[in-house]
Order: structure tokens, then sequence, then C-alpha cells
């Protein structure tokens, strides 16, 4: 039984179960309201970037479900890895600054996880390797210290310059 | 262009759970906004518990580094199969929480990253096959970080390390090529460097051995520990460290082999074997090597041992290793060790040890090399 998705915008996307349940939204969702057929609103989600978390989910439907304890192995690497993304992923998200925002957006209002770690890595490997000035440029974010301020944050900061 | 600040505060928070301590330092520079995010101690204390986790005790085992269960070559062949006891997972030995003051570190965890990284702090750790002969073995030492070259500069000198312990502020020195008068007097020199990249060779200082000095500890409680039945816990096969050190001034250093053999009096089958105790082989040597096996006797002799070989070190204590962290730590490093026995000759000493033994095949040593796949983790790069 297909599941169909209205957008913001009206657009309409019908798609697979198994694709609609990566999302742990519409996962139940689906469990309460059983296969009435009807579109399901997602008044959150714009019809362009819907189509992107489609195209993500679809390609992704086949991936075993992750179980809430896989986290707490005590023997996993406590890193957060921001490089281990795979190709298709990576491919995937080489997209503008504003549409991984709606995309991470989505994600998290959709629930899907993988999709939200994938949009949160791309970001901070975004910020990585840059210098204070680059990011502000590239994140649009304002310099509100005084240059005091600033030289201050800067010896304590030089142990991370230049390496 | 998007804001990062546009982001909802908990998928901020998400995003900067993904970078390493050098960008978030760097993010903290642009607004103020921004440093006081980025100045949460809960990004610091994970950082230093994954980059630096042998200087903090925060109450569980050191495993920052992906750990990988790596077949042991040895293990394989004398069990035949690998354990897998859920109970592994379980680090054996207590840990606590220790305050940061004790390793002269600030208790504030961003301060001590900034310490450490930036080559302010030296701490105190294990090192895994340290210079170029101590192959297999655990030795303590003071290591400090070097930014410029990515190294940790380290001193194995035991009267630094007890300078440390009792609180003296220790700056390593690179060794000078000739050394002068004048410096001669000055220990504190680098013995080796050891790049970032091989950090899988560090271990934390067990916590029940911080307060020794490493010259002094002779870890008999280990050892006596014994079974219900009043045999000593081990058995033949298991994977166990031993302490051992080349003279009284030296530090006491662990060595990681096997049981082999056991005898006991009153046993009634060793009695071929005078000493009472166990028989810990060391198959990275060759089967004739002096270094092969020793006897770690039950009463603490202070013999020389290995014996028949002169004047060449003392056994002090011996544990098993049960924590798997400590055991994937040993295996990875065993299969960056120089082999001086070949597949056969293993198979050969171990079944010499271990009669009844059935063997599967020789692809049970094949384990070996895939120690070396983890990447060493990488630090504020």
């Amino acid at each position: 039984m297909p599941v169909v998705l209205q957008a913001s915008d009206n657009q309409q996307f019908t798609i697979e179960k198994a694709v609609a349940e990566r999302s742990m939204l519409l996962k139940n969702m689906l469990e309460d309201v059983g296969e009435a057929g009807e579109p399901i609103p997602l008044p959150n989600v714009a019809g362009s970037i819907l189509k992107k978390v489609i195209e993500y989910c679809e390609h992704h439907k086949e991936d075993p479900v992750p179980s809430a304890e896989e986290d707490k192995d005590a023997f996993e690497s406590s890193r957060r890895k921001a490089d281990d993304i795979d190709e298709w992923d990576a491919q995937f998200i080489k997209v503008g600054n504003e549409e991984l925002f709606e995309i991470i957006l989505a994600a998290n209002y959709l629930d899907i996880k993988p999709l939200l770690d994938l949009g949160c890595k791309t970001v901070a490997n975004m910020i990585k390797g840059k210098t204070p000035e680059q990011i502000r440029e590239m994140f649009n974010i304002e310099n509100d210290f005084t240059p005091e301020e600033e030289d201050q944050i800067r010896r304590e900061n030089e142990w991370a310059a230049d390496a | 262009m998007q804001s990062l600040s546009d982001y909802p505060f908990p998928l901020l928070l998400l995003i900067l759970e993904y970078l390493p301590a050098q960008s978030l330092a760097l993010l903290s520079q642009t607004s103020h906004f921004f440093y006081r995010l980025a100045s949460s101690q809960t990004y610091w204390k994970r950082l230093c518990l994954t980059d630096w986790p042998w200087f903090f005790y925060d109450g569980t085992c050191e495993h920052s580094i992906p750990l990988v269960e790596v077949p042991d070559p040895v293990q394989c062949v004398v069990e035949g199969k690998e354990r897998s006891n859920s109970n592994e997972h379980v680090c054996p030995y207590p840990h606590k929480v220790l305050d940061h003051g004790q390793f002269f570190l600030p208790n504030d965890y961003k301060e001590a990253y900034r310490l450490i990284a930036g080559g302010r702090y030296s701490g105190c750790l294990q090192v895994l096959g340290s210079l170029v002969d101590r192959q297999m073995s655990a030795f303590a030492g003071i290591a400090t970080y070097d930014k410029r070259s990515q190294t940790f500069c380290i001193s194995y000198n035991p009267l630094i390390i007890s300078q440390w312990r009792r609180g003296r502020k220790i700056r390593l020195l690179d060794r000078p090529i000739e050394e002068t008068e004048e410096v001669s007097h000055l220990p504190e020199f680098v013995d080796e460097r050891i790049p970032i990249s091989e950090r899988h060779r560090f271990r934390r200082i067990p916590e029940d051995l911080l307060e020794w000095d490493s010259r002094e500890l002779n870890f008999r409680e280990f050892f006596t520990s014994l079974r219900p039945d009043g045999r000593p816990g081990f058995e033949i096969g298991d994977e166990v460290e031993i302490q051992w050190r080349f003279g009284t001034r030296e530090q006491w250093a662990w060595w990681r082999g096997y049981v082999s053999r056991m005898s006991a009096s009153g046993d009634g089958e060793d009695d071929m074997e005078d000493e009472e105790g166990i028989t810990v082989a060391f198959p990275h040597y060759p089967a004739h090597s002096p270094w092969y096996s020793v006897v770690v006797g039950v009463h603490g002799s202070q013999e020389p041992n290995p014996r028949d070989t002169g004047d060449l070190g003392f056994v002090g204590g011996i544990r098993k290793v049960t924590c798997l962290a400590h055991r994937a730590l040993w295996r990875r490093n065993f299969s960056m060790v120089h082999h001086h026995v070949e597949q056969d000759r293993i198979v050969e000493a171990l079944q010499a040890g271990f009669a009844n033994l059935q063997l599967d095949g020789p692809d049970v040593l094949g384990g070996a090399e895939e120690g070396e796949q983890g990447d060493g983790g990488n630090i504020a790069t």
C-alpha cells in the first residue's frame, strides 16, 4: 500500500510504505491511523525539500533500522566522527547552505536520524579547517567582540591556531 | 547565506558535537554567542576523554580509540576458538572518578585541554612497545604533547616520574647531541617521540598503581589472589601481564605473554619442575631465547629471572588480561611486533606446552595483520 505525502506547497508524493517508514514520525503515524490512503500533510516541509528527503529514504530503504541501544555500546568509539560519510550520501548532501539548512530541519521534524546526522556532520565539516574570519563569512556571523576581547580569546586559543 | 545561528538551538548543539577541538576553539572566536556555546564543559569533557584519555579518570575504562576485537594469533592456537563471553565487555578493574587536580590539571575541561594540546602539561601514562627493544611491554613514562611535530615527547626516567608524582612541573628537553657536564645532571631528556598517529600505544596508569613509585611497587596482590580451591586464579592459555624489571634501580614494567605451564606443590603432575609457579611464555621471542619464558614463583623470590642467564632481571607480580580494552591494545601492538617466531614455530612451541591441543589449521594465524587497520584517531588537525 503506497503512502501519499503532501508538502507545504500542496505538492503530493506517492511513495512505498517502506520508504516512508525511514521517518519515525511517519512510521508512528501510519501505525496509529492505519492505511487510510489519505494524503499525509507535512506543513513544515516544502515540496522541493521533501523530494530530496524522499530520494534519501528511497536509497536507504533497505538499511537495517538502527536500534536505540547501539549508541550505548561501551566500546564504540566515543568520538563522533564527522568524516565517515559514504560516497552516495556525500554526493546527495552536496547542496547549497540554504537547502542543507532546510534538509536538516526536515530530517529533524520527520525524525530521520541518519539524515539528521548526515546534515549535522556536513555542517561541521564546513566549519572544520576554517579560520574564525572564514567561519563568520560563510555562516553570516556578526563579530560582536571588542578588539580587546578578541585579542584575549585569540591568546587563549593559541594552541588551536595554524595546526 | 544561511546564518549558523538560525539553526534551532538543539540542532546547533548537535552540530557542535561533531567538531574536533581545534574547530570548536576557532568557532568560539567568532562571536559572543558562539564563545559561550563552544565553551560548554560537555564538549570539552568529551574531547579530553577522546583525545587524551590517559590523563583523565572519569570512572570508566579508557576506550577512546576504536576498539575492534583483534583475533590474537597465539590465543587462537591455544584455544582453537575465540572465547565469546558477553561478560568480557565488562572491565573487571574498578575505575574511580578522580579529581584532575591529582594530576596537576585544572578541573575545567576546556582549560585542561588547552594546557595539554598547547604542550604546557606533562602527564603520566604507560607506553606499549617503547623504544626498540621493549616489544610487548608497557612502561610508565612522562609525556608532553608537541604541537609542532604532532608527537608526544616521552621520558621513561623513573626519577622524572617520581618528581612528577610529587608535583614538580616537568619540561622535557631534546637530548643534546653531545652531553656536556653542564647538562649531564639534568635527567629531563626525551627518550622517545611517539607520533600522535600511534596513540593506540598509550594506556592509562591503572588507578591502583597511581600512587606508587614505579620503582617500588611489586604487585604481589594480583598473584596471591587465589581461587576458592586454593590455587592461583590462572589457567593455561591465559593472556597475562607480568611485572618485570631489569634491575633494582629500574622501574617495574608490564610484559604480556601467556601462561604455558602451571606447577604447584602437591599437584603430583609437574614434579619435574622444582619451583612452584606459573610459566609465562612470550611467543614473539624464539623458543631458544632466554626471554622466551619466565617462571613467576609463587613465593615471590627475588632471584634473577629468567634463570640460567645471569643477572638479567626480576619478576614481580602477574595479572590476567581480562579487560577487553587492554586485550585489544596488546593485540594491536602484537600485530606490529617483529615476529622472531615463524608461524610453525609458534605452533610447535605451543604444542609442546599443550599436548592435548587440537589444531584447526594454519589459518589461525591470519588475524595478526588485521590489527593495524584502525587509524590512531586524529587530534586537532
